[in-house]
């Protein structure tokens, strides 16, 4: 053992780095919502089936969208920062999916994670202020908080209280194929690039 | 004191590992981070103690096992800081079990080993990159104008930020100390030659 200390330094360093380098992905993923995301493009996640309700009150289900590519969001009604962006975004999908041929072969879903407080009257009084739901623009909740925190599960959302009765949570457009399987994760500004995987995927 | 030391270790242990009181630190970024990490590897190092063999400084094969413990420790505390991992402790049971066993096992543990075997200059350059890092994080925490972990808020991001540069200080502080007025150094310089000696 008379080099033991110097072969220790290098398998440290050796096992040090890859450990490293397996826990950042190749040092390109440092953060849990970049992790996500490259999980997802890799590996896409089939969702749990749950019961649904529309705005409308009415029980729908993401099987119901089968066919179709759905872009999904995450949203709490009483939010008045970040949703409020994400729902005009949604605004200007809607504008560009109805003006061409992705009418009837992409729809807009937006859930709400706060299902306690956001029934359809809230989720229809929500989807007013961005001219109201339509055939390809859904609001729904999964009614039950288990289904939600499933459905919050499956796609690794995580929603932290922000201290002031809201919360925070990942602002991102949920892009889910026509089998039913979350393929990617984009921006929640990133409209053109939702809607170039969209006519991809339709 | 080998009972005191172990007391301490288990108590530490107890404090910071054992939900749900683990879940109340994982619940802030900042208690996360800089209490219950530091609190995990502390235990370590206290354990490591009662066990190490004290070091044969002598043998030059000792000192540079000293440095492979250090950069064990050195590693594992970083894996930990990347703020993904963090956020997969505070997301799953399993990847929180296997934080708090790393840091007591392969951070706190080879500390107390190797850090006793580490010469003047290699602990002088552990120290100084700790301060670096300290700082680098601390500013990156601090102006990062997104959240880096999806269990935290962006504010807390800043206040860890704060905190850090805080540490960055103390670490300076404590080791500018030592070295301005430390035994060591405390002699008086060597008189120069041609100096006057005043009557």
């Amino acid at each position: 053992m008379k080099h033991g200390g110097i072969v220790g330094i290098m398998v440290v360093l050796l096992f040090g780095t890859a450990a490293l380098w397996w826990g950042s992905d190749g040092f390109t993923t440092f953060t849990a919502e970049s992790a996500r995301r490259l999980d997802v493009a890799r590996s896409p996640r089939p969702l749990p089936a749950v019961a649904l309700e529309d705005q409308r009150g009415e029980t729908v289900a993401f099987e119901d969208f089968a066919g179709k590519v759905v872009l999904l969001n995450f949203v709490y009604t009483r939010c008045t920062t970040i949703c409020t962006v994400l729902g005009s975004e949604f605004e200007q999908l809607r504008d560009e999916i109805e003006h061409s041929e992705l009418e009837g072969r992409v729809v807009l879903v937006t859930l709400t994670f706060d299902p306690e407080h956001d029934g359809p009257k809230q989720l229809a009084r929500y989807a007013e202020r961005y001219g109201g739901a339509d055939a390809t623009w859904h609001f729904v909740r999964a009614p039950s908080m288990d289904d939600t925190r499933r459905l919050l599960r499956a796609m690794d959302v995580v929603v932290v209280a922000d201290g002031f009765g809201g919360f925070v949570h990942n602002a991102a457009i949920h892009v889910i194929d026509p089998r039913g399987r979350l393929v990617r994760i984009v921006d929640s500004d990133a409209i053109g690039e939702a809607l170039a995987l969209a006519r991809e995927l339709a | 004191m080998l009972s005191y030391r172990s007391l301490v270790a288990a108590g530490l242990l107890l404090i910071a590992a054992v939900p749900p009181l683990a879940w109340w630190w994982e619940a802030s970024l900042v208690r996360h981070m800089l209490m219950q990490i530091p609190m995990l590897v502390l235990a370590g190092f206290l354990l490591g103690t009662l066990v190490a063999p004290s070091p044969d400084l002598g043998v030059r094969e000792e000192r540079a096992g000293g440095i492979a413990a250090v950069l064990l420790a050195t590693f594992c505390v970083t894996f930990w800081m990347i703020p993904r991992w963090l956020d997969a402790a505070v997301a799953s049971h399993r990847v929180d079990a296997i934080k708090i066993m790393t840091l007591v096992l392969l951070a706190g543990l080879p500390l107390a080993w190797g850090w006793p075997r580490l010469g003047p200059v290699a602990r002088g350059f552990v120290w100084v990159q700790a301060i670096s890092m300290a700082i680098v994080l601390g500013l990156l925490y601090l102006t990062f104008p997104n959240r880096l972990c999806n269990s935290y808020l962006v504010n807390e991001q800043a206040i860890l930020g704060i905190a850090m540069l805080g540490i960055a200080g103390f670490l300076g502080l404590a080791g500018a100390v030592p070295v301005l007025f430390g035994a060591n150094n405390g002699s008086p310089a060597p008189r120069h030659p041609g100096a006057r000696v005043d009557p």
